[in-house]
C-alpha cells in the first residue's frame, strides 16, 4: 500500500473526504454553518456526531488513556458549543475543531508530561490488547502497541503534527492553521518526527 | 543537491509537498543515490505502518452525554427549575407549606408567653410549699413538730416561721417502732370514731401548755402519733371533728412513714421533755386524754406499744393537746391566715384531693386574681398550679374544712362551679382541686 496517492488525493480533497473514519460529514455549507451559529440543536448534533470519532481519536493519540480522551473531547465539543458565536466562516469547522482539540490535548499534556510518559504505554497497551486476534491478529497486536508506544515517546510538538498529518490525514497549511504554526515548521516538525519513527519501527519494515 | 538536503525534503515529497522545482532536483538526485532511496523507502514504510493504525471510535453515547452536557441549563435556571419545575405541582404545594409555617410559628408566638408566664408563677408559687413539705425520708418531722409545740407552748407569736430542720435522719427506728405504728394506726382507725365528740371538745379547750404536758399517759394510745405531725397544720383547725375522722388518719400515718425514723430516733429527748412536762400538765390536758381513751381496749395498747418511742405517746398527747392554741386566740384562724395556711398547704401537698370540680370563668386572669382573693378571706391558700391542655388551669387549694362551704360559695361568684368530686368527710382541711376553664 503506497501512502503517496492516498495522502494526494487527501490533500486535495481535504480530510472529509479521506478521513480514518469517513463520515457522511455534516459539510461546511453557509447553511449548516448558519444552523450552527443560530444555535439549532439538530445542526450542532449533526456536527458532535460527524466529528466525534475524529476528534477522539486524535485525543486518544495524543494522550493515550481513553478516559483522560474522552474528557479533553467532550470538553472540546463543549468549547465549540460555547464559541459557536465566534467562528469564523472562513474557517473550516473541522479545522476549528482540531484546532482545539489540539490545544487541549496539548495543554494537558504540559500540565502532566511525567504522568503519560509513565502511564501513556500502558494505556497504548491496553488499547492494543482489546483487539480481538489470533494469529495474524497477534502480529497486528504487536505491530500497534509498537506503534502506539513509538507515537506516545515522541515530543508533544511532533507528534501533535505527525498524528494529524499521517493519522488524521490534514494537510500542512491545514496543520499550521490548527497550530497556528508557519508551514515550513510544520514540515520540518513532522520529518523530525518519521525519522523517530522509522528508528523504532525498523523491524516491521518488510 | 547533497545527500543533507536531499533527505530533509524527503518527507515532503511524499506528502507531495514540494514545489516543482525542487522536485525535480529531489527526484535526480535519488536516481542516483542508492542510500536516499533507501531512506524514502524507509519513510514511505514507516508513513504505511502508521496507515495500518486501526481506526478509532468514540464510546458508545459520546453523542448523547456531549449534547446532554452542551443543553443543560445554566445554574441560576438549573435552580429554578428543582424549585418550581412543574409549576402547577409545586407552586400550591409551597404555597401551602408557607401557610402552614406561619400558621404554627403564630400559634407558637401566642402560646410562648403565657408558657413563660406561667413558669414564673409557679416558681414563686413553689418555693413556699416546698420548705414546709415533709423533708425527705430521714428528715425527720418530729422534731419540728416538738419545736413547734413549744414553740405554742410558749406563746410563740410567730407559728409559721416553723422550717424543718435539716437535721439527719438518727439512726432508724427499731421494728418495735415500726410495729407500734401499725397498732397504733388500726387502733385509731378503730378508736377514730369514738373520739370524735369527746377529744376534739376537750382539745379545743385545752391550754397551749397542754402540748408539752401531756404525759405519754397509759391511757393515750400511740396510735395519735399521726396527730403529732398534723399538729401545727391542725392546731387553729376550727373542726375537731374531722381531726379525728378516720381516713384522715390513715393519710396522716401514710404521710409521715418517711419520717418515721426521725420520729423513732428521737426518742429520748423528746420523752424527756414530755416527762419533764409531765408534772406542770394542766387539768385540761389529763381530762382531755381520759376523755380521748374510753376504751378499755385501747388501755392496753401503750403496754404493749411500750417499745415505741416516746414521741409517738407524746405526740399523741400534744395532738390532741395543740389544737386548741386556736381557739384562745381566735383570731389565729384569720390573723395568721396565710402563714399558717402555708404550713397547712405543706401538709397536704401529698394528699389526694378531698373534692373537684370545674370552674368555667370568662376569662382566666381575672379569675384567678378574684380566687386569690377569696383564698385570703377564707384563710385558704393555693399549694398548687399547673397548666392542663386545652387552656385549662389546675389549681389545688387548701382551705380550713369550716370554710369550704364558702369556699364554694365563692367559687360560684366568680364564675360557674361544677363539682365533680366530693369526699362524703371532709378533714379539717380540704383539699379542693378547681379546674379553671375559660368560657367565653
Amino acid at each position: 500500500m503506497s501512502a503517496c496517492p492516498g495522502v494526494a488525493v487527501c490533500d486535495r480533497l481535504g480530510p472529509w473526504v479521506l478521513a480514518p473514519v469517513a463520515e457522511p460529514a455534516a459539510g461546511d455549507s453557509a447553511e449548516f454553518v448558519r444552523r450552527l451559529r443560530a444555535g439549532d440543536r439538530r445542526a450542532f448534533e449533526d456536527l458532535v456526531r460527524a466529528q466525534q470519532h475524529r476528534v477522539y481519536g486524535l485525543a486518544l493519540r495524543m494522550l493515550g488513556n481513553a478516559a483522560e480522551a474522552q474528557d479533553v473531547a467532550q470538553e472540546a465539543f463543549l468549547r465549540a458549543h460555547r464559541g459557536l458565536a465566534e467562528f469564523r466562516g472562513d474557517a473550516r469547522l473541522s479545522t476549528w475543531l482540531h484546532a482545539i482539540v489540539s490545544r487541549l490535548c496539548l495543554n494537558r499534556l504540559a500540565g502532566s508530561e511525567r504522568r503519560l510518559a509513565r502511564h501513556g504505554e500502558e494505556a497504548l497497551a491496553r488499547l492494543a490488547d482489546d483487539r480481538p486476534g489470533p494469529d495474524q491478529a497477534l502480529e497486528r497486536g504487536e505491530l500497534e502497541e509498537a506503534l502506539h508506544r513509538a507515537i506516545g515517546e515522541l515530543p508533544e510538538e511532533r507528534r501533535i503534527v505527525v498524528v494529524l498529518r499521517d493519522v488524521e490525514g490534514l494537510a500542512y497549511e491545514e496543520i499550521a492553521e490548527v497550530l497556528e504554526l508557519p508551514v515550513g515548521t510544520v514540515r520540518s516538525r513532522l520529518h523530525r518526527a518519521r525519522l523517530d519513527l522509522k528508528e523504532k519501527l525498523e523491524r516491521f519494515f518488510p | 543537491m547533497t545527500c543533507h538536503d536531499a533527505r530533509e525534503q524527503l518527507s515532503a515529497l511524499l506528502d507531495d509537498a514540494l514545489p516543482v522545482p525542487d522536485r525535480q532536483a529531489l527526484d535526480a538526485h535519488l536516481s542516483v543515490c542508492a542510500e536516499c532511496r533507501r531512506e524514502l523507502e524507509q519513510l514511505q514504510a514507516t508513513m504505511a505502518l502508521l496507515g495500518r493504525l486501526p481506526p478509532v471510535h468514540a464510546p458508545a453515547g459520546f453523542v448523547d452525554r456531549v449534547m446532554a452536557e452542551a443543553y443543560r441549563p445554566s445554574r441560576p435556571r438549573r435552580l429554578l427549575d428543582a424549585l418550581f419545575r412543574p409549576l402547577r405541582v409545586k407552586v400550591p404545594i409551597e404555597a401551602v407549606a408557607v401557610l402552614l409555617v406561619g400558621v404554627s410559628a403564630l400559634y407558637v408566638y401566642q402560646r410562648a408567653p403565657e408558657v413563660q408566664r406561667l413558669a414564673r408563677q409557679e416558681t414563686r408559687e413553689s418555693p413556699p410549699p416546698s420548705t414546709v413539705t415533709p423533708p425527705p425520708a430521714g428528715a425527720p418531722r418530729a422534731p419540728e413538730v416538738q419545736q413547734f409545740a413549744r414553740q405554742e407552748a410558749r406563746e410563740s407569736p410567730r407559728p409559721s416561721t416553723v422550717t424543718p430542720p435539716p437535721v439527719a435522719a438518727p439512726p432508724a427506728a427499731g421494728t418495735g417502732g415500726e410495729q407500734s405504728r401499725f397498732r397504733d394506726q388500726a387502733s385509731a382507725t378503730k378508736r377514730a370514731p369514738v373520739e370524735d365528740g369527746a377529744a376534739g371538745e376537750e382539745a379545743r379547750q385545752a391550754p397551749p401548755a397542754a402540748a408539752l404536758s401531756a404525759p405519754p399517759a397509759p391511757t393515750s394510745p400511740p396510735a395519735r402519733g399521726g396527730d403529732v405531725r398534723e399538729a401545727p397544720a391542725a392546731r387553729s383547725e376550727p373542726s375537731p371533728k374531722s381531726n379525728l375522722e378516720p381516713k384522715f388518719e390513715k393519710e396522716a400515718q401514710v404521710e409521715r412513714r418517711p419520717d418515721a425514723g426521725g420520729g423513732a430516733g428521737t426518742p429520748s429527748g423528746m420523752g424527756k421533755v414530755a416527762q419533764s412536762a409531765e408534772p406542770s400538765p394542766s387539768r385540761d390536758a389529763a381530762r382531755a386524754q381520759a376523755a380521748a381513751t374510753p376504751s378499755p381496749a385501747e388501755k392496753a395498747a401503750p403496754s404493749m406499744a411500750a417499745p415505741a418511742p416516746a414521741p409517738e405517746v407524746r405526740g399523741r398527747a400534744g395532738g390532741v393537746a395543740s389544737v386548741p392554741p386556736a381557739a384562745p386566740t381566735t383570731e389565729g384562724a384569720t390573723g395568721d391566715a396565710l402563714p399558717s395556711a402555708k404550713s397547712r398547704s405543706a401538709a397536704r401537698l401529698m394528699r389526694a384531693v378531698d373534692a373537684s370540680g370545674r370552674l368555667a370563668v370568662p376569662a382566666r386572669e381575672p379569675a384567678e386574681a378574684a380566687l386569690d382573693g377569696l383564698l385570703r378571706r377564707l384563710g385558704a391558700a393555693r399549694v398548687a398550679r399547673r397548666l392542663e391542655g386545652q387552656g385549662m388551669v389546675l389549681i389545688d387549694v387548701v382551705v380550713p374544712a369550716a370554710r369550704y362551704r364558702e369556699l364554694i360559695e365563692g367559687l360560684g361568684h366568680i364564675g360557674r362551679w361544677t363539682p365533680e368530686h366530693e369526699a362524703k368527710t371532709l378533714p379539717p382541711e380540704v383539699r379542693v382541686e378547681v379546674a379553671v376553664t375559660v368560657e367565653p
